[in-house]
């Protein structure tokens, strides 16, 4: 984030552990004091919370999006099979219409679902950016034990105040966190 | 009509139950011409025998006032065909140019839902790859496809027969002469109880039997507009 | 927990809770993590040799007889004419059936926070992949050219073929794999958070395919936002797709030309048997886990049982109703043809089937099921799965092969007794669904750790007067 800054004002990730969400959000609360801005901050959880539990910014999820746009795909592309590829190849049958509007309903029905599911599906992998295979990723095992960890990037020279300023909310550990391949 | 045209025919059969004895020779023919697999005794006795014609027999009437009644039952050649908008693959479908109820063996993959749907049972499965014991194996018919195991057959009112008929009437330039096409059950009817021809022809025998007042269409109510047309001076219901 | 602010008179009856409850029960998420860890990992002899019999019963009976069946012909299956579907088609919509139980446990329970649901929403789901895997395989099985079964796909090929759109069958193709991707992608996004749980937990093998399937989730603010507005639209989407599928199968039965089966209440007078033969298969699979899977003694109780099994008798009353509905009416319009279906039913061939039927999906389920200790014992649940599932087997049985067996014409009545063959690999399915399971079981986190703990997050007690109850709050 801060790629051009070196020496002391280079950006150094921390990691703070917690177990309520009581404490964490405290912790959040000192960061933001100290002058750390909510996008400097990324938690980490076992089970999800909300983020006015943790009094962090309220950001609407992409997904829903990506269902409409599959829906729309998936609608489009069966009109098309239902009432356009019949028009290319007619066999009549049963004394029946060749393009019937109520049968319609069921492919359109079908295939509309099918967009979406799947589109949905996919949103939630390139919203989230996983698989992560564009490089190295900060994680703390114990977040999958119940912890919550609380990350948070300060340049050099102001970590160890934010350490000291942070102590006073309990957390189980703080340390420098490494990005690693998961 | 100096020249036949393929969209005004629509052959019809018109069966005359008052004359037919339930000898089975149409259904022997039948076999014959399309080379009808033969199951074998013990198949056929399971209700796996191939005809695509069989004569339907009721006893009528309370012993000792028992009579017996007949009616030779085929693929109906519906217009409104039950059989084919339930077919996935259009294994089964209408022809325009003959107003027939074709299908079509190489598509065909077997749902046997057709079958299940045809109010008439006129359709029959292969169950497995069947051999034609000697001599029987010398009979087929060069004009008909063999079918293999897992597809669906009937009836096609001996397509191979019209089509010729069609080819040579339209190389002499003229229609289709009334009684030209004739298919192998009505060839073979010993009492003439069954009759084809072209419906659209307006002196043909068929449409001079068919105003009979004892006409009547089997199952009519359901609404498939059968092409087979049967006579009979009795009640025929069931 | 509020525990410490409950006067201590009380202690004795929150204990009551607790056990009753798992919800009320917290564990660390540490050791709820170790004990689903530990039970996948447990596998000891017992477990090899079953998995070996299953999956060499399996290869056999469905592959082994499919096999036959194919190089043969369709003949080796007891169909005829005029009965030309039989136990292939009535196994068909056994196994759609049972897929009903996942979506329905865990999307229709999700969508309406029936808390219950929770520590086996994804055992319901793993039931809905394997049931629909064992029913997909029919379609194919019961075709005359199993190996043209790719003529129903719509795709261009130089053999101008396409399928035709207007075939209930083909209505069929997609609906089911719509169902089949949409509940193996909703059994998948849930599994996500404790896939990664097992990542970080594991060794060998092991870890390297939980890495890959976790998809490097880490939990994040944004993994999390994204992943319960995925979950939120799919409980809702698949709903409608679940009624659908099974409206779909009805429909091949009721938009024909066939009496006894063009019948218009087909549509729900099917799903409900599928949500009854789901339920009853759930209460089944959750006692099997809760019997030979390590640790689950915690995360299964009675109290589960117990829920399921008023589910249970309200869907056995729903479908005795469309059952009425249906017999009823078809019966007094008096139509000949249906009048000797109906009496065939009742009193000819299919009478044992056809009493079966309503002995097992009605009466028995009646009697039990009104009584809570019954409801609450986990072994009365899982006979009642097997119970109502041999009458819902028989319900189709009826409706396949019952009908077919009476048309308009008498000549062409028929019987019909299954083939070796047939029975072979009808019961094949049933091996192949257990071996998967099995299989499953020992390979992903059977019970949702997360959401359990997110319940345990949810619930507390509340002190009312002299007593005390249990509060839910609403996370998600």
């Amino acid at each position: 984030m801060y790629g051009g800054y070196q020496g002391r004002y280079a950006p150094k990730t921390f990691v703070a552990l917690y177990h309520e969400p009581d404490d964490a959000a405290r912790a959040i609360d000192v960061l933001r004091e100290i002058g750390i801005e909510d996008r400097f901050i990324q938690v980490q959880s076992g089970v999800p919370y909300r983020a006015e539990f943790l009094g962090r910014p309220e950001r609407p999820s992409g997904v829903p999006k990506y269902a409409m746009v599959g829906a729309f795909v998936g609608f489009l592309a069966a009109l098309g099979l239902y009432y356009g590829t019949p028009l290319l190849y007619p066999i009549r049958v049963g004394g029946k219409p060749l393009l019937a509007v109520p049968p319609s309903f069921i492919v359109l029905f079908e295939l509309t679902m099918l967009g979406m599911l799947i589109a949905t599906f996919l949103g939630v992998f390139v919203e989230s950016l996983l698989p992560p295979v564009f490089g190295k990723r900060v994680y703390h095992p114990e977040v999958s034990d119940g912890a919550i960890a609380v990350f948070f990037q300060v340049p050099a020279h102001l970590a160890e105040r934010v350490k000291q300023a942070l102590a006073a909310t309990g957390p189980s550990e703080i340390a420098p966190a490494e990005g690693t391949f998961l | 009509m100096a020249e036949m045209d393929p969209q005004h025919t629509k052959w019809v059969m018109v069966i005359d139950l008052d004359r037919c004895n339930g000898c089975g020779a149409c259904v022997t023919a039948c076999a014959m011409e399309n080379n009808v697999a033969f199951t074998g005794e013990e198949e056929n006795a399971y209700g796996r025998g191939m005809h695509w014609l069989r004569i339907v027999r009721y006893w009528v009437g309370e012993w000792p006032n028992v009579q017996v009644r007949f009616m030779p039952m085929l693929c109906q050649q519906c217009s409104n065909a039950p059989c084919e908008p339930v077919c996935p693959v259009f294994a089964t479908m209408h022809s325009e140019a003959q107003e027939l109820n074709i299908q079509v063996y190489n598509r065909c993959i077997g749902t046997r839902y057709c079958a299940n749907n045809c109010p008439y049972i006129a359709r029959t499965f292969n169950w497995f790859d069947y051999e034609w014991p000697e001599p029987l194996n010398f009979h087929l018919n060069p004009d008909v496809t063999v079918r293999r195991r897992g597809i669906m057959e009937k009836c096609t009112f001996c397509i191979q027969r019209i089509r010729a008929a069609e080819e040579e009437a339209r190389m002499e330039g003229r229609p289709v002469r009334d009684g030209e096409v004739q298919p192998a059950c009505a060839q073979a009817c010993p009492t003439e109880a069954i009759v084809f021809g072209n419906w659209q022809d307006p002196n043909s025998k068929v449409r001079e039997l068919a105003e009979s007042q004892r006409g009547f269409r089997f199952l009519e109510e359901l609404g498939t507009e059968p092409k087979v047309i049967y006579l009979s001076s009795q009640k025929h219901e069931f | 927990m509020q525990e410490t602010t409950l006067p201590a008179e009380l202690h004795e009856r929150v204990e009551e809770l607790r056990e009753e409850h798992l919800l009320l029960d917290p564990r660390p998420r540490e050791e709820m993590n170790r004990m689903v860890l530990e039970a996948m990992e447990d596998v000891n002899r017992e477990y090899i040799i079953v998995m070996t019999i299953l999956g060499l019963v399996t290869a056999v009976t469905l592959f082994g007889a499919w096999g036959y069946l194919m190089s043969k012909g369709l003949g080796l299956a007891g169909i005829r004419r005029p009965i030309y579907w039989g136990l292939f088609i009535v196994s068909f919509v056994f196994w759609i059936g049972i897929s009903h139980a996942g979506t329905f446990v865990s999307a229709i329970l999700r969508v309406f926070k029936a808390e219950f649901r929770r520590p086996f929403t994804r055992a319901a789901e793993l039931m809905t992949t394997f049931a629909l895997a064992g029913a997909g395989l029919y379609p194919l099985i019961h075709l005359g050219r199993t190996w043209r079964f790719y003529w129903m796909i719509p795709y261009p090929n130089q053999r101008w073929l396409w399928p035709n759109f207007r075939s209930p069958l083909v209505w069929d193709f997609l609906a089911i794999n719509t169902y089949l991707l949409g509940s193996t992608m909703y059994l998948f996004l849930p599994l996500i958070p404790d896939l990664a749980m097992a990542r970080d937990k594991s060794k060998g093998w092991r870890k390297v395919l939980y890495t890959i399937l976790s998809f490097g989730w880490r939990g994040t603010e944004e993994e999390w936002r994204h992943l319960q507005k995925a979950i939120q639209i799919f409980a809702w989407a698949i709903i409608p797709v679940m009624f659908s599928v099974h409206t779909i199968v009805s429909w091949d039965f009721a938009v024909a030309m066939k009496l006894g089966w063009h019948s218009t209440i087909f549509g729900p007078y099917f799903i409900v048997g599928a949500i009854l033969s789901g339920i009853s298969a759930v209460g089944f699979i959750l006692y099997m886990i809760r019997i030979s899977v390590k640790n689950m003694r915690y995360f299964i109780r009675p109290e589960h049982f117990d829920a399921l099994g008023k589910l249970l008798l309200i869907i056995s009353m729903g479908w005795a109703y469309f059952f009425f509905n249906e017999f009823l009416l078809e019966w007094y319009g008096g139509e000949h043809t249906v009048q000797e279906i109906l009496r065939y039913y009742t009193t000819g061939d299919m009478a044992p089937v056809w009493w079966t039927m309503v002995i097992c999906n009605i009466l028995i389920p009646w009697l039990v099921l009104w009584n809570k200790n019954w409801r609450r014992k986990p072994w009365v649940m899982a006979l009642m799965g097997i119970i109502v599932n041999i009458g819902m087997y028989a319900e189709r049985y009826v409706i396949v092969v019952g009908a077919l067996s009476r048309n308009r014409i008498p000549f062409d009545w028929g019987w019909y007794k299954p083939s070796l063959v047939e029975i072979s690999i009808a019961l094949g399915t049933f091996t192949l669904f257990f071996f998967l399971y099995g299989l499953a079981s020992r390979l992903i986190p059977l019970i949702p750790v997360w959401e359990v703990e997110e319940g345990h997050h949810a619930h507390g007690l509340k002190r009312i007067g002299k007593g005390v109850v249990k509060t839910v709050a609403e996370l998600e």
